[in-house]
């Protein structure tokens, strides 16, 4: 394809006006697991798949606490997101050093906004392949935030991102009405049942794969896991069901079933 | 234009580097006495919030040289900033902290305009300063000022609290909150009488007595 010519470096731009380089780095993030992220008027969730590399190896930690208020989940190349975080936090810290309070996440994000872009315009570098959710309560009240490699960075009430996010994305969009109000459990269920539909083929959300986590008002960033998980699976097995893309086998609750989008 | 702790908090360089002299200009210099200096402010937290009192006297050793010379500076809506010691280094002070809350109106710390309180709160204020002075003691190099920062608490998430913020950093960098303070001789002749009378119960005291009182200590 005539792209071909266009894509070798990130400094070239396309005849159609495209950074293809920016583009395919975005497709990396398209490849990373799922990751949910949600908000009510108190609190922040981030929900998320953790794969393994095989039967024998760990789950991949997708979700990382930058700071007691602010929290970042990964869809992408790992070892960028690392790097990211490690800075994130570094930049936290200073500010609290220096202002002894938490820094706004708004500036926070611009700045790594900012980081992506001076990517994307230089000879020597490339962009980080890896698209971060970004969830926050600070003084502005609870945020949640996407970064794409490209350098943009859109504020939302929630979204999804990496494989099969689509299902999640619809399902959020069906649900955003109610999400204002929720409490901090509720919150909860609605990002698992965002990431049900993400689980690939007949897999299921299970404690070892899945993972939460919550930042909000008198709420430090909790990263909730493992053992912790188990009640939030459990409400989900009683509410509707917990099996991925495929929507049979599912727990008739009184008419109250979620639909599994596929 | 520099605000990295760095070079001291300033854009301007307080001591020239040696190699780019040209060989005709002075070596560098530390401040190692004030010149030109305020004396005492006073301050101290009401029903309401928290006032500040000082002179409008500037020194030049014995002599009463500038007589209208204001000490006590707003920087944002939410602080108040007065300073005894050197003059200079509280213009300079003044100047830094202004740029930085210049800065915060230009930085949109949200994506989108309905966020508010992006302005720094005293405490912030206060802790950054601490922050300048030390390092600039760390080189030997002191901001000759006791500076009061006064201003309204931030709550846990961030919006201002009807709660007063009242807090001092002194040259070497130390910082200090307390409900009822004051620097250079007003801590020896103005806060003992004030701390005997009012420090349990200045939730009490009213503006116009907390303003009386402090005009009779200034006095």
């Amino acid at each position: 394809m005539f792209r071909n010519m266009y894509d070798t470096d990130v400094t070239v731009w396309s005849p159609e006006g495209r950074l293809l380089q920016v583009e395919y780095a975005m497709e990396s993030v398209k490849q990373g697991s799922a990751c949910i992220a949600l908000r009510s008027s108190t609190h922040s969730v981030i929900g998320a798949l953790k794969r393994s590399v095989s039967e024998l190896s760990a789950h991949q930690q997708k979700i990382l606490e930058i700071d007691d208020h602010l929290g970042i989940g990964i869809a992408g190349l790992t070892a960028d997101a690392r790097t990211l975080a490690k800075w994130m936090r570094n930049e936290c810290l200073n500010h609290k050093y220096v202002y002894g309070t938490a820094l706004p996440s708004g500036r926070l994000v611009t700045d790594l906004a900012d980081r992506h872009q001076r990517t994307t315009q230089s000879y020597v570098r490339r962009p980080y392949g890896v698209g971060l959710l970004v969830a926050s309560f600070d003084k502005n009240g609870p945020h949640v935030y996407q970064t794409c490699p490209s350098g943009n960075v859109y504020e939302c009430y929630a979204t999804a991102i990496g494989a099969r996010s689509q299902s999640g994305r619809t399902y959020l969009e069906k649900h955003c009405e109610s999400f204002e109000e929720c409490s901090k459990d509720d919150l909860i269920m609605h990002a698992l049942k965002a990431l049900v539909g993400c689980v690939s083929g007949d897999g299921e959300l299970t404690r070892e794969n899945g993972s939460v986590a919550i930042v909000g008002k008198d709420q430090k960033f909790t990263l909730i896991e493992g053992e912790e998980l188990q009640p939030y699976l459990d409400r989900l097995e009683l509410e509707g069901g917990n099996n991925g893309g495929n929507a049979e086998e599912e727990e008739d609750d009184d008419g109250e079933a979620e639909e599994m989008e596929t | 234009m520099s605000l990295s702790l760095q070079s001291g908090g300033t854009s301007s360089r307080a001591l020239p580097h040696p190699s780019t002299s040209s060989g005709l200009t002075a070596p560098a210099e530390a401040t190692t006495r004030p010149i030109t200096t305020g004396t005492s402010v006073l301050g101290i937290k009401y029903n309401g919030g928290v006032m500040l009192a000082a002179d409008t006297l500037c020194s030049y050793g014995s002599l009463a040289k500038y007589k209208n010379a204001r000490r006590l500076l707003p920087i944002n809506s939410r602080t108040l900033v007065g300073a005894s010691g050197e003059y200079s280094d509280l213009q300079s002070i003044s100047d830094l902290l202004r740029r930085n809350a210049l800065e915060d109106r230009c930085t949109a710390d949200s994506l989108y305009e309905e966020e508010t309180e992006s302005e720094e709160c005293a405490k912030e204020v206060w802790s950054y300063l601490r922050a300048v002075m030390y390092n600039r003691r760390n080189k030997m190099n002191p901001l000759w000022n006791d500076v009061v920062v006064a201003g309204f608490k931030q709550d846990a998430d961030g919006t201002t609290s009807d709660e007063p913020f009242l807090g001092i950093v002194d040259k070497i960098g130390t910082a200090y909150e307390d409900d009822i303070l004051a620097t250079g001789f007003g801590s020896y002749l103005a806060s003992p009488s004030f701390v005997k009378s009012t420090r349990r119960i200045w939730r009490r005291v009213r503006h116009v007595p907390c303003g009386g009182l402090l005009e009779d200590s200034v006095l």
